[in-house]
């Protein structure tokens, strides 16, 4: 990296300096994969993951613990060495390079802020290190648009643990970005965070990245965290990728019931396709026929398919006789309403936004149940 | 931070915590030095013992001992004298700590000075100190109390050695409970636990894997020790004065391979056995996100343990005076003239040959001890996997193998020249005829001898240091050896400064392996104090010491001028206020 | 991968071991022969005398020779042991004072080089070997060093024989070397023999019911001389003049006295350490080590033993040989079966329990 070009910049604009070189930073993994070798035999940590990330994209890497998705990007960080595959920055092969000869930067969830320096000397310490190339003046704007356009006005001379939470993170997420990295890598950064915090770091985060327009890979396991920040959602499970879509594709078009049950609430109904044309099948679902949209490997006439309805697609209409279900208890959740109603098809879910508590259907009450077939999707057994 | 943790396996560190850099060639160029080192310091000369330990002659000798009653019995006498020392050493250490640490009471400064007296002077000085005021004329025990306690013995052997050794249990324990993440305390504090019951339930039970490590060092070394049995034994036989005993005095190097392998056993199988219990807890408390402050201990609970450290603090002091009284008094206790002769001969007569020559061995020794420790735990700790606990086990050697048995390995690998062919491949480092008339031979004991020290204090302090602030600095673009020497040294400087003072003391002060090495050319004031004070002149050993005292505390200036006082990573409760 | 590097590294420290297995194979002693070309106008002294008597004499020495010297302490039994340990490349030319059983033992497993000095001629032939092995540069008799004062505490008179130090009064009151490392402790021990006409079963049977009231087998031999001077024990098994010694150091409570029964006497030695390197100057410190002026620095740094050069000037404080009843001492035949004693007083005496 050089940062001739930087040399100029007005501390106006801070973007300018911390912004990385114009058209770079795609990140390609290529059949990434991770095998340990424990005591009881070979376990394979992540396996053969192939991901496309576009320059300025931010993705995120989501999925239960043991999933794969923290070794996946510590792989990419270089703190872990690949056992197959590769990873490529701008086409260039990057596996064999140590850690520091990555040009990516990390924020980690225990911020792993150098206690024993300030937060000035954090900040400044990856420019240090290329003291060759940087002037001490450069040094010291990078570092001050750095504090600048991170809130951090004030602070530069205090220790670490005479911040808070949300501003050793500030810190951390400085202290990576005034290397001007290709990508910016994210362990949970927020998971030692307390939820209000949380949210307005989603935000913060957001917009830096965006300001800087700077390839990042964020690993998260809170799905609502990584719906609200990303451009593109990896689902992993057990090691492999589940699916790589946009947030909302995710969430209506699933690829399996992995994913459809790991991000949000989904109810799940068994149920056999009867026909299947362009992608709409037909079926029988709670005595009702309807069409809904089936994902591609779904046969007709295939058993153990399941459709999934989401929570908020389902309506109640109390009946006094004969309704397809009944109310076994509901729950306030503040802004929702949530009812748990036994059917012929198994328990399903259903959420009434802004539903007041006091006018709640009791239990035992007699509903007909219909849901948005528009929103339905018919998924294929795992 | 803690300084004396010892060893982990390859299992306990966070997973990515040790990984390889295979790309870089000065992590490879480090091992092979240290590999090395370690296998002509340690590995080499134990090996040599062991060759000769099970030599078709030694086997016969192996059946007499388990055989005979007399040996079984000295057998005995190591294993209870390294229990009890053990216990009473880590006791004393924890108490001395928890003073320090939790107690807001007067003069701590001076109880940690008063707690570290004893790493610098030889154990010797002790033994001949405590005769001299507790022994059965003792201006103490008899002219004070009136006592006629024979202090010979077990008693005698547990209390001096106890004195000795527990600094190295103070320093670990100091360094572990400043590193116990206070919010685990006020968490039990909060939960109405009142700090008799906190320290029972929270803090002994956290550092218990702490309290183990320095009671197996206790051990370790007090089965070990030989000065001590020599002067204060009585009828007490022990392992390690009965191999002394076949190689000094009978040049049976045969048999005092049998008894040192005898002495290997339980010190390798305490060894090991602290390992397997600190795999199976593991606690980080360093994450480069400190939260909590210390709360001292106010009420009046905290004047009857403070009570007790006075007291050991005054038998300490009494001891050390008497090292000081003896070598300006003509004989102290029965004589007490005052007389600059001794020191006179140790600082300006014969003696300041000795004086010179130890002080430059250990100059050349302690930095590379307290590097090549430190580069070691490092290794191990961080870059190492399957073969970390080779290189773990090798760098400490030097304190699990007793010096005696060192001393002999040295004589018996390194005493002729080796040759292939004609050709001399490696030469002689023993004896008055070697290399630099032995010098390099004494200087790698000290290295090796003390290297332990750094290499524990350090890999402790690694052990408790998050790996992720490691990795942000790699990940930044420093190097393996920048982000070492930026990042990972300003943070373990405690520990280094620790290491490097162990280390320097432990130099000086060495006796059991370097009275083996000694040379016409090479002359080492332990050894003379050995020499002074078995032939009755204690006025002379008395001046040695107190010359050696003074030069280790000045070493310890020096280091600590050199290495930096070390970071504090916590807050007091008091400071914390100030700055809301 | 990570394995592979691991391997390698494992490789590597057996690589290392095994080639110093196979540099112990190639382990070459020098194979003597005469260095007197390679001399260096020094000479390296195992010195088994008090240390200012070493350090007076080696000083004393490169002043009326030119020669340079220095040297290691040592007991006598140590002392042996390095000579033994470096056979074949020895550290050091000569090997002076300390008793001449140990001379005699090293002789005997061919560790010195005979050498019979032109000063020798005036030494008294029972002061050294025929075959110029060792020559004795002084003599000095055992004896019982008594703490008056304790002695007085436990109404116990001073030791006048062997007998009466097993009085049950002097409980753990005895102090006493080992023999394995002390001369001394060997000389008390081969006195026993001798008084038992040469029955060893009959000596270590007096050294165990002895051994009830020895506190401690010191080290050192001077070492009891200290304790009984401290009143750690009343009375110590040392050399006479050792106890002279400590009285001059500042213990006026500190009475010598001679067993009735005989006692013992050690010849301090000086010989050429075999192969030594530098034999020119070694011959050079035994011919003066045996003149007057070499004898007679002894009483200049408190060591009053008595010298073997008839014309040498005999201090006051040292103890009068022909006073005192001496029992026939061949170091020769003492030094023979200094080994095998040794080992059978640590096992039936040494560990033996005490009640």
């Amino acid at each position: 990296m050089t940062a001739a070009a930087h040399v100029e910049a007005p501390i106006t604009e801070p973007a300018d300096a911390l912004r990385p070189e114009s058209g770079s930073g795609h990140l390609r993994l290529d059949g990434l994969t991770k095998q340990f070798r424990g005591r009881t035999g070979t376990v394979t940590a992540v396996d053969r993951v192939d991901l496309d990330v576009l320059p300025g994209e931010f993705i995120t890497l989501l999925g239960p613990s043991g999933c794969g998705k923290t070794t996946t990007l510590r792989m990419v960080a270089g703190f872990e060495q690949a056992t197959g595959g590769d990873i490529l920055i701008d086409g260039k092969a990057i596996g064999h390079l140590p850690p520091q000869r990555r040009p990516m930067a990390m924020v980690f969830q225990s911020y792993a802020l150098f206690p024993h320096m300030t937060v000035a000397e954090n900040i400044a310490y990856g420019l240090r290190l290329q003291r060759g190339q940087r002037s001490k003046d450069e040094i010291a704007t990078a570092m001050r648009m750095a504090v600048t356009s991170m809130n951090l006005v004030g602070m530069e001379e205090r220790s670490p643990h005479e911040l808070s939470g949300g501003q050793q993170q500030r810190v951390a997420l400085a202290r990576a970005l005034v290397v001007q990295p290709k990508v910016l890598l994210f362990d949970e950064p927020l998971s030692n965070l307390d939820a209000k915090l949380r949210t307005a770091m989603r935000a913060e985060i957001r917009r830096i990245q965006k300001m800087f327009g700077i390839t990042s890979i964020y690993v998260t396991h809170d799905q609502d965290e990584a719906m609200s920040m990303s451009d593109r959602i990896v689902v992993m499970n057990k090691g492999k990728v589940e699916q790589v879509a946009r947030p909302g594709e995710i969430y209506t078009r699933p690829t399996s019931v992995f994913v459809a049950d790991f991000i949000g609430h989904a109810n799940f109904v068994e149920a056999a396709p009867e026909r299947i044309e362009d992608g709409v099948a037909t079926l029988t679902v709670l005595g009702r026929q309807l069409t809904v949209a089936a994902h591609p490997t779904v046969a007709a006439g295939a058993n153990g398919t399941f459709l999934m309805i989401r929570p908020e697609t389902v309506r109640l209409t109390p009946v006094t006789s004969s309704g397809n279900g009944t109310v076994l208890r509901s729950t306030f959740h503040g802004p929702s309403l949530d009812y748990e109603i036994e059917t012929a098809a198994g328990t399903i879910t259903a959420t009434e936004q802004g539903g007041d508590p006091s006018e709640a259907l009791a239990e035992g009450t007699s509903v007909d149940l219909t849901f948005d077939a528009d929103r339905a999707y018919l998924l294929p057994r795992d | 931070m803690t300084l004396l943790l010892p060893e982990r396996a390859p299992t306990a560190t966070p997973p990515g915590a040790r990984r390889r850099r295979g790309g870089d060639p000065a992590i490879r160029l480090l091992i092979v030095v240290c590999v090395l080192l370690v296998a002509i310091g340690a590995a080499i000369p134990l090996i040599a013992v062991l060759a000769t330990a099970f030599a078709p002659d030694a086997l016969p000798r192996y059946a007499e001992f388990f055989t005979s009653s007399v040996d079984l019995g000295i057998l005995r006498n190591t294993l209870v004298l390294g229990a009890l020392v053990g216990a009473c050493g880590t006791a004393l250490g924890f108490l001395f700590a928890f003073v320090q640490t939790r107690l807001d009471v007067p003069g701590k400064k001076i109880l940690h000075v008063i707690a570290m007296m004893p790493i610098v002077s030889p154990p010797f000085a002790v033994a001949t100190a405590t005769v001299v005021l507790y022994g059965r004329r003792g201006v103490i025990s008899n002219g004070v109390f009136g006592l006629q306690y024979d202090i010979y013995g077990l008693d005698g052997l547990v209390f001096v050695l106890s004195m000795s050794l527990f600094p190295v249990a103070y320093l670990g324990l100091l360094g572990m409970l400043r590193g116990l993440d206070p919010a685990v305390e006020e968490a039990a504090m909060n939960l109405g636990a009142s700090r008799w019951r906190i320290l029972r339930t929270v803090i002994l039970p956290l550092l218990a894997p702490g309290l183990v490590a320095p009671f197996l060092l206790l051990f370790v070394e007090a089965i070990a020790d030989l000065a001590n049995p020599l002067v204060l034994g009585g009828d007490y036989t022990v392992l390690a004065s009965r191999a002394y005993l076949a190689v000094t005095g009978e040049y049976d190097l045969t048999s005092a391979s049998v008894y040192c392998v005898i002495l290997l056993v339980p010190s390798l199988a305490m060894y090991f056995g602290q390992r397997w219990w600190l795999n199976r807890k593991v606690r980080t408390t360093i994450t480069g996100r400190p939260s909590g402050s210390v709360h001292l201990i106010t009420g009046w609970s905290r004047w009857p343990i403070y009570g007790l450290a006075l007291l050991v603090a005054a038998v300490i002091v009494s001891l050390y005076s008497t090292v000081i009284i003896g070598s300006v008094t003509k004989v102290f206790g029965v004589d007490n003239t005052l007389t600059l002769d001794y020191l006179r001969e140790v600082v300006a007569g014969p003696g300041v040959e000795a004086v010179l020559d130890t002080l430059l061995f250990a100059a050349i020794a302690t930095p590379i001890a307290g590097v090549v420790g430190l580069m070691v735990a490092w290794l191990v700790v961080r870059h190492l996997r399957r073969t970390a606990w080779l290189l773990d086990l090798g760098g400490t050697l030097g304190v699990a193998v007793p010096g005696t048995v060192l001393g002999i390995g040295f004589v018996l690998a390194y005493r002729p020249d080796r040759y292939i062919g004609d050709f001399l491949v490696f030469p002689s480092l023993v004896g008055g005829s070697a290399l630099a008339a032995g010098a390099v031979s004494i200087v790698l004991a000290y290295v090796i001898r003390s290297l332990p020290a750094g290499q524990r204090t350090a890999v402790g302090a690694l052990t408790q240091l998050h790996p992720s602030i490691e990795e942000a600095s790699t990940d930044l673009g420093a190097s393996a050896l920048q982000t070492f020497r930026r990042v990972t040294l300003p943070l373990i400087r405690p520990a280094l400064l620790t290491g490097l003072s162990y280390s320097f003391a432990r130099s000086m002060t060495s006796v059991s392996t370097i009275v083996l090495l000694v040379t016409p050319e090479t002359k080492i004031i332990t050894s003379q104090v050995m020499s002074a004070a078995s032939t009755g002149r204690y006025g002379v050993a008395f001046a040695y010491c107190t010359v050696l005292t003074a030069i280790v505390l000045a070493g310890f200036l020096v280091i600590r001028f050199i290495v930096g006082a070390g970071a504090e990573l916590h807050r007091t409760a008091t400071s914390e206020g100030q700055q809301k | 991968m990570v394995s592979i590097r691991s391997r390698r590294l494992a490789a590597l420290s057996i690589t290392l071991m095994l080639t110093a297995s196979a540099m112990s194979a190639c382990a070459k002693e020098n194979a003597g022969g005469d260095n007197s070309a390679t001399d260096g106008n020094v000479v390296h002294v195992v010195c088994g005398a008090t240390e200012d008597w070493c350090a007076a004499t080696t000083e004393k020495f490169s002043k009326s020779t030119g020669v340079k010297a220095d040297f290691v302490r040592l007991s006598s039994g140590e002392a042996l042991a390095r000579i033994k340990a470096g056979k074949g490349s020895p550290e050091f030319d000569v090997w002076y004072g300390g008793p001449a059983d140990g001379y005699s033992a090293a002789g005997g497993e061919g560790l010195l080089e005979p050498y019979v000095s032109a000063n020798a001629s005036v030494i008294p032939a029972t002061y050294k070997d025929p075959t110029g092995l060792w020559t004795g540069v002084y003599v000095g008799a055992l004896g019982f060093c008594s703490n008056k004062k304790i002695l007085a505490e436990r109404g116990v008179a001073v030791p006048q024989s062997w007998a009466d130090l097993l009085n049950p009064k002097l409980a753990k009151e005895v102090g006493m070397a080992h023999p394995s490392t002390s001369g001394t402790a060997y000389t008390a021990l081969w006195t026993q023999v001798q008084l038992a006409g040469g029955d060893q079963a009959k000596a270590l049977e007096y050294m165990r019911k002895l051994h009830p009231n020895v506190l401690q087998y010191t080290k050192s031999g001077a070492a009891p001389a200290q304790m009984a001077a401290r009143g750690e024990v009343a009375v110590g098994i040392i050399f006479s003049h050792d106890c002279v010694a400590t009285v001059e150091a500042g213990f006026p409570d500190l009475q010598v006295s001679f067993p009735a029964e005989g006692t013992g006497y050690e010849t301090g030695g000086v010989a050429l350490v075999k192969s030594a390197r530098n034999p020119v100057s070694g011959k050079k410190f035994v011919d003066w080590a045996l003149t007057t002026e070499a004898q007679e620095i002894g009483p200049t740094v408190k060591a009053y033993q008595f010298p073997t050069n008839p014309d040498a000037k005999v201090s006051d404080k040292v103890v009068k040989l022909p006073t005192i009843k001496m029992v026939t001492y061949d170091a020769t035949v003492a030094g023979q079966a200094k080994s095998a004693l040794n080992k059978r007083f640590d096992a039936e005496v040494a560990q033996a329990p005490k009640s």
